[in-house]
């Protein structure tokens, strides 16, 4: 499976059919005398900034003091790879969601007819 | 719904959507100082666009991904900032111009300056997408859209020599100010090759839950619907090209346009050319505002969709929100709408190969298109026009800002 | 290939830059375009063709854009 081509950047769908995020990152597990594993896969944070360009991504980790909100999905949990990645966990309860449920609660709910 | 119903719904659309601030304004300059003769701009770009489309609708029903999730999965995140940004900024640019279209006809029939109009329009736009769904801004818009007719009924009754018009379907070289005639050629298809027109359809087309089994009529809504509203773009500039250039006027303000109706059509040609000009770039701003906001939902993959209520999508909210508020306020500062939409057409066509590159490259990409990739043509006539239509603008926008 | 060269031809001529002659030539199309507008206007807004409260502000922009004509004319013909 070509990693770039077919996990990466790819849309995530969680476990209730949910838009969960992209595929911003993935974990390989290197190991000794034998081909690398993938380990699973990371979405949010500032993973994406690391992509786009290392200083930023070091200058954001600094400010933030940390990864920000980082979801990382084991690879046990991604249930198939098609059109998008399907993934056994829930979107709601991961810190995935912290931004798109910062903005409703905060913004857009609080809005009439929202 | 039949086949019949949506071909006709997709030309309504075609017709409709296709005049907005950008064409109206485009359309009546090149009228105006060259008669008949950049009628060919309009031609090509119509055909460009509809090739584009075409694209953008088939890529959807095929692959099941919209434009800009199609674009990051395949490109990855860093070459896929260039064109998102690019699109973003150009299709803003014209949002704010398309805001200013809705305050300018506003301004025409109450005598209240424009820049008031800026915020109550876009809390109105804002309105339209918070509480509608995609099917009320398509087929709402498209066919409050038709009232743009009324340039071809004027038209017809300034009896233009058809010969003539047919005649400048041919590209022909100006016969005085070339600088100027190649930045309206310029402008022209920067205003009919849009990129928010291809991709807004691409994902309306993917919220309408496209199959293969629409390829065909994809092919005719693109095809159809984009040689009808080219064929209304070329009534406006026929319209200015009869009541206009004989008088030796040229278009530098908004003002001047609707006389272009009045003088065939009387005072319900003013009606009809306020009504044309509000309703053309309202549909188009709604489209805009929407647009960019799939632009970045999907690049990022967030919830999105104009069919869901706005918590249940809530950056993609955010995002239609902040745009319509920022376009509102370019306007209330007062910048002439006029400048401003030549200008953004013109920055169009400057970045025509920046924002279609991508899409060209997905449609020759059998992962996505299978066995429907891109013929020749399709390819041959896309690249050759973004590509001239670039190196033209880089020319002549320099010339046109050094030189006034 | 031949409508490429005729275009590049064009593109060349257009850079060849502005001289002050074609300024004033401008300047004299931009103040008869106007002087046309108002003309047009006025001949509408007598038939009933345009409603008072648009005349109105066509008639202010014709006039703002003809005074800022005439005076780049002005300064053209002082040089």
């Amino acid at each position: 499976m070509e990693l770039g081509r077919e996990v990466l950047d790819q849309q995530v769908i969680d476990a209730r059919g949910v838009a969960m995020g992209k595929v911003d990152g993935v974990v390989l597990e290197l190991r000794e005398g034998e081909p690398a594993r993938v380990a699973g896969l990371v979405i949010g944070g500032t993973t994406l900034l690391w992509r786009i360009h290392a200083g930023l991504a070091r200058w954001a980790e600094r400010r933030l003091g940390g990864e920000g909100h980082v979801t990382r999905i084991p690879w046990h949990r991604v249930l198939k790879i098609g059109v998008d990645v399907k993934v056994d966990v829930e979107a709601e309860a991961s810190p995935a969601s912290h931004w798109e449920r910062w903005v409703r609660d905060r913004i857009i709910g609080r809005i009439p007819g929202a | 719904m039949s086949k019949l119903l949506e071909i006709a719904l997709g030309l309504v659309t075609g017709i409709g959507g296709f005049l907005e601030a950008g064409s109206l304004a485009t359309s009546a300059q090149a009228g105006a100082e060259f008669g008949y003769q950049l009628i060919w701009a309009i031609a090509l770009g119509a055909i460009c666009i509809a090739f584009l489309v075409e694209m953008g609708g088939r890529l959807a029903a095929v692959s099941h991904h919209p434009l800009p999730d199609a674009m990051r999965e395949r490109f990855g995140i860093r070459f896929f900032l260039v064109p998102l940004l690019a699109v973003a900024l150009v299709s803003f640019l014209v949002l704010a111009s398309e805001i200013g279209g809705v305050c300018l006809a506003l301004q025409f029939t109450t005598g209240v300056a424009f820049r008031w109009w800026a915020l109550p329009v876009a809390a109105a736009l804002w309105l339209f997408l918070w509480k509608g769904t995609f099917g009320l801004v398509e087929q709402g818009a498209s066919l409050l859209g038709l009232v743009t007719l009324s340039f071809a009924a004027g038209a017809l009754k300034l009896h233009p020599a058809l010969h003539q018009v047919g005649a400048a379907l041919l590209p022909s070289l100006p016969t005085h100010d070339p600088a100027k005639y190649w930045f309206m050629a310029v402008s022209i298809l920067g205003a009919s090759v849009s990129p928010y027109l291809f991709y807004f359809y691409s994902a309306g087309a993917v919220e309408d839950e496209w199959d293969e089994g629409y390829l065909g009529i994809n092919r005719a809504v693109a095809g159809l619907g984009m040689t009808f509203g080219g064929a209304v773009a070329v009534a406006v500039l026929v319209c200015a090209a009869l009541v206009l250039h004989p008088r030796g006027i040229q278009v530098d303000r908004y003002e001047q346009v609707p006389l272009i109706l009045t003088e065939p059509l009387g005072l319900w040609g003013f009606r009809l050319f306020a009504a044309s000009l509000a309703v053309a770039c309202f549909g188009a701003a709604l489209e805009i505002a929407l647009l960019l906001a799939y632009l970045v939902a999907q690049g990022f993959g967030w919830r999105w969709g104009e069919n869901v209520r706005p918590r249940h999508a809530a950056r993609f909210a955010l995002v239609y929100s902040a745009a319509l508020l920022l376009g509102g306020l370019v306007i209330v500062t007062g910048l002439d709408p006029l400048k401003l939409t030549i200008f953004s057409m013109a920055l169009t066509a400057l970045s025509l190969p920046v924002t279609v590159m991508p899409l060209l490259v997905l449609m020759n990409d059998p992962d996505y298109l299978g066995d429907r990739t891109n013929g020749w043509l399709s390819n041959a006539a896309v690249l050759c026009v973004s590509v001239l239509a670039a190196v033209v603008a880089l020319v002549t926008i320099p010339l046109q800002i050094f030189g006034s | 290939m031949g409508v490429l060269r005729k275009v590049a031809v064009c593109l060349l001529f257009a850079a060849c830059g502005r001289s002050a002659t074609g300024t004033a030539e401008r300047t004299r199309a931009e103040l008869h375009s106007w002087e046309a507008t108002r003309a047009l206007l006025e001949q509408e807004a007598a038939r009933g063709a345009v409603p008072a409260v648009f005349a109105r502000q066509l008639r202010q922009a014709a006039e703002e854009e003809r005074r800022k004509a005439a005076a780049q004319r002005e300064r053209v013909s002082a040089r």
